[in-house]
């Protein structure tokens, strides 16, 4: 058996490198303590990049050894370790090592010998090493996580995670899976946060309902009723209410839902469209879609729908608009030059310029949080595929195939709909395009994904 | 927003009515078929958690800006007169078909539509109203696709009203994708006979509100 010897020379070694310096930096106060509630970072900005430096992007390898029980109660399946490793896997910045059995073979020796081998550890290429041992007591459940970088064989970071309900221990899983990626990276995990997303009713077809899901595709629940057709859903006011277009009254109207009971009112009822609406908290209103006008425009209300102002004066398909986090733009799609291209309206001066030029059928824009990207999808020769482009149109990139992109509260990932595997599903990726995965399987389909604010701790 | 209202005077008539077309049907149809059970017509079911008191919507009412759209009306949706209404309307119209990604109407669009104008220009039809109904193919994106329906659906309502057929009596929707390609590409007409031989639909509220309960 030949086991190749990965030294620090590859081309992960730089951006390793950096971060084992900001994890060593703050390793020191890093010790476990006896806090209530994990501890979190310092805030969504991200270090990571999207896009590096050119060179080909690196998954840093990490595993994560079995939770062993220390209470006589055990967990009747290892619901810790699957989502803790899923949440790892769906960060599009971290991978299991190549070869699972070598890392078992490991396990057993250090269980054997009582202490980590860090060098074994090195030699199969895992750079970080997580350790949890966890206590069920009562309703509780309780874990206590280490991190270890195997190359210094140093200890970065260590957590006891206490007073979580057992029936909340998917939460506890990705609450870890937060705190690894966000002491390893400096960016925020996302893991705990929630998708919108129109599920496709089966054998009629016609049923469409808004429906969320945790951001790794479990729980999956529908908000509306069945046999209503509902359409392009967003999240709303401080991410307790969401809106979407409700055809129960046979006119395409705008809605707001309260999460927490689901009360719903309706916002918008014009004759005609009501639609693609778009919350921004900064300026606190709903930009949407509607064709009181007679034709699509642009306009936007406030949360209860009051106070309309129309934002495009246009004989053209005016659609699909966005908001620049600090709400002081709006990106849209328009065919005023013949074919659907995006647009960005400054609010303040209403000058609007042309964004897109590549491609004749340009939909979809979605403004990452931290605003350095627009994501898109672009037709090409009949499908869509996914893209990013910089505000000042500079940088465009082709992603992969798939329609309606929407960011991760943390500006790294994209949830986006595809038919790569038969009928559109949402899934999951990198901003990079790489790291794609699918979340949900919806019989009658699934599109128009939504990703929701980070949760509040 | 204080004074939320359920259901408006059109609606509840609209519903009466709908239930007297269906009896009707039904009547027509009591000769060949024994026993016909009824069923409800409404297409779309309804069902609310436990109402939380309306106050809820003023719960934050910080963005509330501007003018008030309370109190504003459009005209009721004649599908919502259900299919009895459509029935009673004597006749189908077929479909009006689109190039992809065009709005344009083709003569073969033209032609027919041309001849449905004639037919509800006359005076025995004047009680009959359409709903033009838009679809796109899945060539279009979701979100610009509802629009290219929609836009569909307003050009042959612009049609229909440069030909001299009165504007209230179309109700114009965007369905966005259709599900039945090849021929997704298309605007329906739907007829319907509103009640009382009346030659447009009531008013019903188009602002902000409480949804309506079924």
């Amino acid at each position: 058996m030949i086991r190749r010897l990965h030294v620090s020379l590859r081309p992960i070694a730089a951006m390793t490198f950096f971060c084992l310096m900001m994890a060593l930096a703050s390793a020191q106060d890093a010790q476990p303590t006896a806090s209530a509630s994990p501890t979190s970072g310092s805030g969504a900005v991200p270090r990571l990049e999207i896009y590096g430096s050119g060179a080909q992007r690196q998954l840093i390898t990490i595993y994560v050894k079995p939770f062993m029980a220390k209470s006589a109660q055990k967990l009747s399946d290892p619901v810790l370790d699957r989502v803790i490793n899923k949440d790892l896997l769906l960060s599009g910045i971290f991978q299991p090592p190549a070869n699972i059995g070598f890392a078992q073979e490991n396990d057993r020796a250090d269980a054997a010998r009582g202490t980590i081998q860090f060098a074994e550890w090195v030699r199969i290429g895992v750079y970080y090493l997580v350790t949890a041992e966890y206590t069920i007591e009562g309703n509780g459940i309780q874990a206590d996580v280490r991190v270890y970088d195997t190359a210094s064989q140093q200890y970065i970071y260590g957590n006891s995670y206490k007073q979580y309900p057992i029936d909340q221990v998917r939460r506890l899983g990705h609450d870890i899976a937060n705190d690894i990626i966000q002491r390893i990276t400096g960016s925020a995990g996302v893991n705990g946060t929630q998708i919108l997303f129109v599920a496709q009713g089966d054998s009629m077809g016609r049923s469409k309902q808004v429906a969320i899901m945790d951001a790794d595709g479990f729980n999956v629940r529908t908000l509306t009723a069945a046999g209503e057709l509902a359409a392009t859903p967003c999240w709303g006011l401080n991410g307790t209410e969401i809106y979407f277009t409700t055809y129960r009254d046979y006119n395409p109207d705008l809605a707001g839902m309260l999460l927490r009971n689901r009360y719903q009112w309706r916002l918008s009822g014009q004759s005609g469209l009501n639609i693609s609406p778009a919350w921004s908290e900064a300026a606190r209103r709903i930009a949407l879609v509607m064709t009181r006008d007679g034709n699509s425009e642009i306009y936007t209300i406030d949360s209860r729908g009051n106070g309309r102002e129309r934002l495009t004066v246009n004989r053209a398909i005016d659609s699909s608009p966005a908001w620049s986090p600090d709400g002081s733009q709006i990106a849209f799609t328009s065919d005023r030059s013949g074919s659907p291209q995006i647009y960005v309206m400054d609010l303040r001066t209403r000058e609007e310029r042309r964004l897109t030029y590549d491609g004749n059928y340009n939909d979809g824009a979605a403004w990452s949080p931290d605003g350095k990207y627009i994501a898109f999808h672009s037709r090409r020769d009949g499908e869509f595929q996914v893209c990013t482009i910089r505000p000042d149109g500079s940088g465009m990139r082709v992603l992969t195939e798939g329609e309606d992109p929407s960011w991760a509260p943390n500006s790294l990932l994209i949830a986006f709909s595809s038919k790569r595997n038969g009928n559109s599903q949402i899934y999951s990726m990198y901003g990079d395009g790489t790291a794609i995965h699918q979340l949900t399987n919806i019989n009658g389909g699934a599109q128009s994904p939504s990703w929701g604010p980070g949760r509040a701790k | 927003m204080s004074n939320l209202k359920h259901h408006s005077a059109g609606v509840m008539r609209a519903k009466m009515i709908r239930a007297l077309a269906f009896v009707f049907v039904l009547g027509m149809l009591a000769g060949c078929v024994s026993k016909i059970k009824e069923r409800p017509l409404r297409i779309t079911t309804i069902s609310h958690p436990a109402k939380p008191a309306p106050t809820a919507v003023k719960a934050d009412d910080e963005t509330t800006s501007g003018t008030a759209n309370t109190g504003e009306m459009r005209p009721a949706n004649p599908m919502g007169l259900g299919e009895g209404a459509r029935l009673l309307v004597g006749r189908e119209f077929d479909p009006i078909y689109f190039d992809s990604d065009s709005t344009e109407l083709d003569s073969e669009a033209r032609r027919k539509l041309n001849e449905y104008v004639t037919w509800l220009k006359e005076p025995e039809h004047g009680h009959v109203w359409i709903a033009l109904v838009g679809y796109c193919d899945s060539g279009q994106a979701v979100k610009f696709g509802y629009n290219l329906a929609m836009a569909r659906a307003l050009a042959a309502e612009e049609f229909l009203v440069a030909n001299g057929l009165d504007r209230k009596r179309i109700y114009s929707i965007g369905y966005g994708r259709a599900t039945d390609e090849p021929t997704a590409n298309r605007v329906e007409l739907l007829g319907f006979v509103g009640p009382d031989g009346k030659s447009e639909p009531d008013q019903v509220p188009a602002g902000p509100e409480e949804m309506k309960e079924e």
